[in-house]
């Protein structure tokens, strides 16, 4: 069997929190076909070598990390002059990293919070996208933004992050319009229930045991799966797409009701 | 993993002739497939369609002759894949049959059932076929449709709602068949330079969006390269959707668009009279 065909030879991919979870997989997988990446991730949130050491696993490049928070223009000039120097333009750029305040009561809804998280998730996006043209002189040929079904439905404590993912979406659609004549597309992944750390982190462990409880190990989504269908959207097969929301969920989704649990109510106990 | 490679892998897409499901069958061809195209009232030139294979470096793709709403050409074409393949690899239900509506009183229920049978149901009763034959269902299942059902294309009326139903035939399939590792899914587009669209919109449309959209024609390889996309490996976390392929025409298909490019497009602001 062939390896992965090497189309990133030579291009450089920027994925935004790419030390950990789904961003470190998507990182990996763009590796795996010859790209050089660049990994932001905020200060002292990874271990460099533990990363390193990943991509060397799979004969990758060498992934060069810089600790940028994604909310700090300061930090975003810096990522990009430094890109700059050591590889130029960006081909691919995942914006992936969201820090949005959670919110587990109606105290936690703060103008501040709700102001720092769409900076912090939503603004981001943007702010890259326009950097790319500024110090480079183009825009990515690729932008996909890592997203969720939380806009839409109900997820717990996610009140600031669907409001920023809402936002960042509306602003994909809107860029798609505006750059729609150059070499430039962007398009959204929403993928949701991934066992990561952020999934831990936003929901707290007992929603992982809980959702265990209903659905099979297989309905959760995994990093990997996700990485392909992001890595799917630069492969050149999506070039007519822009614009788009994509649900990377195997259908969960649709099923994400109290039908589905009527069906199973036998084997679950209900 | 080399997503790129269909080799040994059969592929059928039906109305496969022309447009778009020809550009389909060519991008799995390209990439190696064993591609079978139907066609049932297409005058394409089958000739042609083996040199344009050809000189893609594809293998020869298998014309067939079959109407995708009768059970007994389904199962001819699929019995012929047979003798070459254990499985169907993927199977792109394309063909879509409805007449053009210029008014209301032009709806009529036989039109609507004949336009189910030709544009929506063909993606049940093809994989219910392929399970008999086959003893297995396609890994990939893809329906082609359009935003018809979204918003007001010309003529549409008819086809609109079968697409409607199509895609959520789709959504239901892709929840049945997923815990067989089948992915069902849809793939929109807009507006190709193709037959059907002169023969849904008339003649005159496709210079009216050149005048007015340019932007807004989708290239037919570009779907077909899409379609190939969800069907090589690398979207398997994509199921039971609906994805759309149109440059961005759903965003941007308004007169919100047209009132931002007025002046480029010389639409003088109309007074009344």
């Amino acid at each position: 069997m062939n390896g992965p065909p090497r189309i990133y030879e030579n291009r450089v991919v920027l994925v935004t929190g790419g030390t950990k979870g789904l961003g470190l997989g998507i990182a990996l997988l763009f590796a795996a076909h010859g790209a050089q990446t660049v990994l932001t991730c905020r200060w002292g949130s990874a271990d460099p070598n533990e990363v390193r050491k990943r991509f060397a696993d799979i004969g990758g490049l060498e992934p060069l990390i810089v600790e940028a928070d994604v909310s700090r223009s300061d930090d975003t000039k810096v990522l990009f002059e430094t890109i700059k120097k050591k590889f130029g333009p960006l081909y691919a750029f995942i914006s992936n990293a969201s820090n949005a305040a959670t919110v587990q009561s109606v105290a936690d809804l703060t103008e501040r919070a709700f102001l720092q998280s769409m900076r912090a998730s939503a603004w981001p996006t943007v702010e890259y996208t326009l950097a790319s043209k500024e110090h480079f002189g183009r825009y990515p040929r690729y932008v996909v933004v890592i997203s969720s079904d939380g806009p839409d439905r109900f997820t717990p404590a996610y009140d600031f992050v669907a409001s920023a993912k809402s936002a960042t979406e509306v602003l994909a659609r809107y860029l798609a319009y505006r750059l729609r004549e150059e070499d430039f597309r962007i398009n959204v992944i929403r993928s949701r229930a991934i066992k990561t750390d952020s999934f831990t982190h936003t929901f707290g462990g007992d929603f992982y045991d809980f959702l265990r409880s209903l659905m099979s190990e297989g309905w959760f989504i995994t990093v990997e799966e996700v990485a392909k269908a992001t890595f799917g959207l630069c492969s050149g097969m999506f070039d007519a797409m822009t614009g788009q929301v994509v649900v990377a969920d195997r259908g969960n989704t649709f099923a994400d009701c109290i039908s589905i649990l009527y069906d199973n109510r036998k084997s679950l106990g209900l | 993993m080399n997503w790129n490679d269909f080799s040994g892998h059969a592929v059928l897409v039906t109305g496969g002739t022309k447009g778009i499901g020809l550009a389909t069958g060519l991008a799995f061809g390209r990439r190696g497939a064993d591609v079978t195209l139907t066609q049932k009232w297409s005058s394409a030139d089958t000739q042609t369609i083996r040199v344009t294979f050809a000189e893609a470096g594809s293998s020869e793709p298998h014309i067939l002759e079959a109407d995708v709403s009768q059970d007994e050409d389904v199962r001819t074409v699929l019995a012929a894949i047979h003798e070459r393949h254990d499985s169907l690899h993927t199977f792109v239900s394309n063909v879509a049959v409805a007449p053009a509506v210029r008014a209301f009183d032009q709806y009529n229920r036989r039109d609507f059932a004949r336009c189910i049978d030709y544009s929506a149901w063909p993606i049940v009763s093809h994989v219910q076929a392929i399970k008999e034959i086959f003893g297995t269902y396609p890994r990939y299942v893809l329906a082609m449709s359009s935003e018809g059902s979204e918003s007001y294309l010309v003529n549409y009326d008819i086809m609109a709602a079968a697409k409607a139903a199509l895609e959520t035939l789709c959504k239901y399939m892709n929840l049945r068949l997923r815990d067989y590792g089948t992915r069902v899914n849809v793939l929109r587009t807009r507006f190709a330079r193709t037959d059907s669209l002169r023969d849904m919109f008339g003649d005159e449309f496709e210079g009216f969006i050149d005048r007015y959209a340019p932007e807004m024609f989708t290239e037919a390889v570009e779907v077909g390269e899409a379609a190939v996309g969800l069907c090589c490996g690398l979207m398997d976390a994509i199921g039971g959707q609906v994805i759309t392929v149109d440059r961005g025409a759903n965003i941007f298909d308004n007169f919100s668009r047209l009132y931002d490019q007025r002046d480029r497009l010389s639409l003088a602001i109309r007074k009344k009279p």
